[in-house]
């Protein structure tokens, strides 16, 4: 993985240094909070429902053993002992205090670490594949062009007071692992002639929110060189012609959908015209650089090991074992959806004992995933079992990543200020009642799959609700919460914005309502076919028919 | 009005030239012709400004680009870093502000980015440069 | 509707402690942490509670101060965000298990 080097140190450090003189302002009076406000966001910094949130930059999702460990120093030091992991592969402090974030800047920068553009209206931390690099179906590891992004976008002076964030998103892998058509701007890597640099597919104008939408294609097979000039041109035009008089409709989905995509092509393709481009002319050797901190061709080799396997363990191996690249070697992801958990949330206790973990199993390396999961990308075979008793003994080896009970939720009323509704509790009925429904489909030798389940606490989607095949939105109607449902949604390659059922329900009948979803499913599906499979072909009247003919008859 | 000088130097003048003034919010057609350009940024948090100077320095404007308008100090790397020469500070500004934050401003940021941005008049030179000995 | 509705209670002024964050109240003469010692005012306080919430911010002891209005049946706030802002979050914290 990418290693700071001094530039990359005295960088984070000078910005830690920064926030700490902004913080001494804003405290004398220097500036007022609306002038602060944007500066304290641009480094993760929001007040939210009950106290200031500090939000961490996870780049693309990957860290090291002692990051982790630093993340549960600050967790039980300046927290109440515990994290949040998000669906942009970042983690959350909810109960910092003002007066302790420089401190924790420090520490942080210290550990190679940082807070910068983890929000406000700026280019946020670019995501990617949590299995980038080690993943059996890529064809090449996306992340030095993550990492070239994010020093490319760190702190970049011209585009820092855009219209709204902006969210980039890379994949090197047929199948889409990070839901790259649903950002600002998508790429794909394809490997480059003869080993030469990658070149890229870029894709504009995807998101979530209010109005959610599957990104274009903007361009296909960009050449390395043109990279940096296209995302730079592609951003100004944004900046320029993006609209300001309605936050709803700052983000770039809208002016391309005003524009059209032809126009707003064609005004990236004159300003870049005629440009002096020599600036990025050193993007290159940058870039093999970087690549150099991702090679892995030092890693032994393995012999590949058969596993015999039952009981939990089997299943462990069944859901939460991904193919490796290398002969001999696994990624395993560690699920935070134990039964009746909080959806990413992991105690400092739980952030130590995985540094442990991923030093002794997984070459000191971590990856965070945009389903609020941990992946520790090295394992090998051989030390599978080993690892899934250490799991189990740290209550860690929840076997359902994958499965519907590895439910996305984001904080929602319990911790968002701008929630309309809470998130977590439902989470919580969820996946209690889905993990026993799958445990004994798996006792009965049955497939224990089903459809993916989102949750968002308000209409701006942070818990990736559209994108789900089973999606939960938290609303509030007459001071009341209430819970809308779309179905059909996916995050893949074939990414797709599911539909509304119909009216809402309140959160007491929400379990009942996804129970009879999924027997809807059951009782239409051909063998094997996905959830989105079948409702894309029996359509969404039947599930509505089935929802809202017979009454719930749950207890309010 | 006090100006604020990409070289660091921060004082109150009783006059200051503006020469030709632009809204912050739009790319003139064709390159102006004045020795002196001021943008006027229509607020903190519109960012138009920065791309306005920076498409001016594009289109090879080589005079004095001033940026005026309700910028914080802590916005005056971001204004020399997209190629502004000057930042205009009001009175005001300077009272609440603070005179030390405003003189500071470049002390006290990240000045050396990653990549320098074309007619920078920022005092970066580029880490990626200096990586590879450039 | 509704908002003709948060009028006609008392209302309190409410903020953020600028340093910690903490949820405060205004007692009358200074900001506490207790909204049961929180000043109550009935439709004609209002003004003077804006007042307070625009020079205590100015004063950069707290932030986002504004007045939240009380169900006068139940003395809780009247709306759902600010009843769960009173409350505190609804689960069990992971530290806590
Ligand atoms: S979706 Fe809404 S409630 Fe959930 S974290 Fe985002 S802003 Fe907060």
């Amino acid at each position: 993985m990418y290693h700071y080097d001094g530039y990359d140190q005295a960088f984070v450090a000078a910005r830690a240094a920064e926030f700490r003189d902004q913080v001494n302002r804003r405290l004398a009076g220097q500036l007022t909070e609306d002038e602060f406000k944007p500066l304290r966001l641009k480094n993760g910094l929001y007040l939210q429902l009950h106290a200031y949130m500090l939000r961490i930059a996870i780049p693309y999702g990957t860290l090291s053993a002692d990051q982790m460990r630093t993340l549960g120093e600050l967790a039980d030091r300046y927290d109440r002992g515990y994290g949040h992991f998000t669906t942009r592969q970042n983690l959350q402090f909810n109960w910092t205090q003002l007066k302790d974030v420089p401190d924790m800047l420090d520490i942080l920068a210290e550990a190679g670490m940082h807070a910068i553009q983890t929000s406000g209206n700026c280019i946020r931390n670019v995501t990617t594949d949590a299995y980038a690099g080690v993943a059996g179906d890529e064809l090449i590891d996306p992340r030095p062009t993550c990492e070239l992004l994010r020093q490319w976008s760190s702190l970049h002076p011209e585009f820092a007071f855009l219209p709204r964030k902006f969210k980039i998103a890379v994949i090197g892998a047929a199948e889409d692992r990070a839901a790259m058509k649903f950002h600002d701007i998508g790429l794909t890597a394809y490997p480059g002639v003869d080993g030469g640099r990658p070149s890229y597919d870029v894709w504009v104008g995807g998101g979530q929110g209010r109005t959610p939408r599957v990104a274009q294609l903007f361009e296909a097979g960009v050449p390395f060189e043109r990279l940096l000039p296209t995302l730079d041109s592609m951003l100004r035009v944004y900046n320029l012609h993006g609209r300001r008089d309605n936050k709803y409709k700052a983000r770039i989905k809208i002016l391309v959908a005003e524009l059209g995509l032809e126009e707003y092509r064609a005004e990236v393709k004159a300003d870049m015209e005629g440009r002096d481009l020599s600036v990025f002319d050193v993007a290159g050797a940058e870039y093999d650089r970087i690549a150099a901190h991702f090679d892995i061709a030092d890693v032994p080799a393995e012999a590949d090991v058969r596993l015999e396997a039952e009981g939990d363990f089997a299943a462990w191996l069944d859901q939460n074992v991904t193919a490796h690249k290398l002969p001999g070697y696994a990624a395993v992801t560690v699920s935070f959806k134990a039964p009746g958990a909080i959806p990413g949330d992991a105690t400092g206790e739980d952030m130590r004992t995985l540094a442990a973990l991923a030093e002794r199993y997984s070459r000191a390396e971590l990856r965070v995933t945009h389903r609020q999961n941990v992946v520790l990308p090295f394992v090998r075979k051989a030390d599978l079992k080993a690892l899934f008793a250490a799991l189990v003994e740290a209550g860690l080896a929840t076997a359902n990543i994958g499965l519907t009970s590895d439910i996305i939720a984001c904080p929602g009323l319990d911790y968002c200020a701008l929630a309309t509704a809470r998130s977590i509790p439902i989470a919580q009925a969820l996946s209690a009642q889905i993990s026993a429904i799958e445990a004994d489909a798996r006792a009965k030798g049955e497939d224990p799959s089903g459809p993916t389940i989102n949750i968002s606490g308000c209409i701006n989607a942070c818990g990736h609700h559209h994108a789900a095949n089973i999606g939960i939105l938290g609303l509030n109607k007459a001071e009341k919460e209430s819970y809308q449902i779309t179905l059909g949604g996916r995050a893949d390659e074939n990414a797709a914005v599911g539909e509304i059922l119909g009216p809402g329900f309140a959160a007491e009948e929400v379990p009942a309502v996804i129970a009879r979803i999924i027997a809807t499913w059951r009782e239409h599906r051909t063998a094997n076919e996905s959830f989105v499979a079948t409702y894309e072909r029996v359509g969404k009247a039947v599930f509505k028919t089935a929802i809202y003919e017979e009454p719930l008859h749950v207890a309010a | 009005m006090w100006l604020l000088e990409h070289e660091g130097e921060f004082a109150r003048h009783e006059a200051i030239e503006l020469g030709l003034e632009l809204s912050g919010d739009t790319v003139p057609d064709t390159l102006p012709a004045e020795p002196v350009v001021t943008v006027r940024f229509g607020g903190y948090g519109d960012g138009r400004g920065y791309s306005v100077a920076n498409a001016l320095r594009a289109l090879g404007y080589q005079g004095r680009l001033i940026a005026a308008g309700p910028l914080v100090p802590d916005q005056a790397r971001h204004a020399f870093q997209s190629g502004f020469d000057a930042i205009a500070v009001t009175d005001e500004s300077v009272a609440r502000m603070g005179e030390a934050a405003w003189a500071n401003a470049m002390s006290l940021t990240v000045r050396e980015l990653y990549t320098p941005r074309r007619g920078s008049r920022g005092p970066e030179h580029g880490l990626w440069a200096a990586r590879h000995g450039q | 509707m509704a908002k003709d509705k948060r009028l006609q209670g008392p209302s309190v002024l409410t903020a953020n402690e600028i340093m910690t964050g903490a949820i405060v109240y205004w007692t009358g003469d200074d900001w506490s942490t207790d909204i049961a010692k929180a000043e109550r005012a009935g439709p004609d306080g209002r003004a003077a509670l804006e007042e307070i919430a625009r020079s205590e911010e100015d004063g950069n002891r707290v932030v986002g101060a504004y007045l939240m209005a009380l169900d006068p049946a139940t003395n809780l706030p009247v709306l759902l965000r600010e009843r769960h802002r009173l409350a505190g979050p609804s689960i069990a914290l992971p530290s806590a298990a």
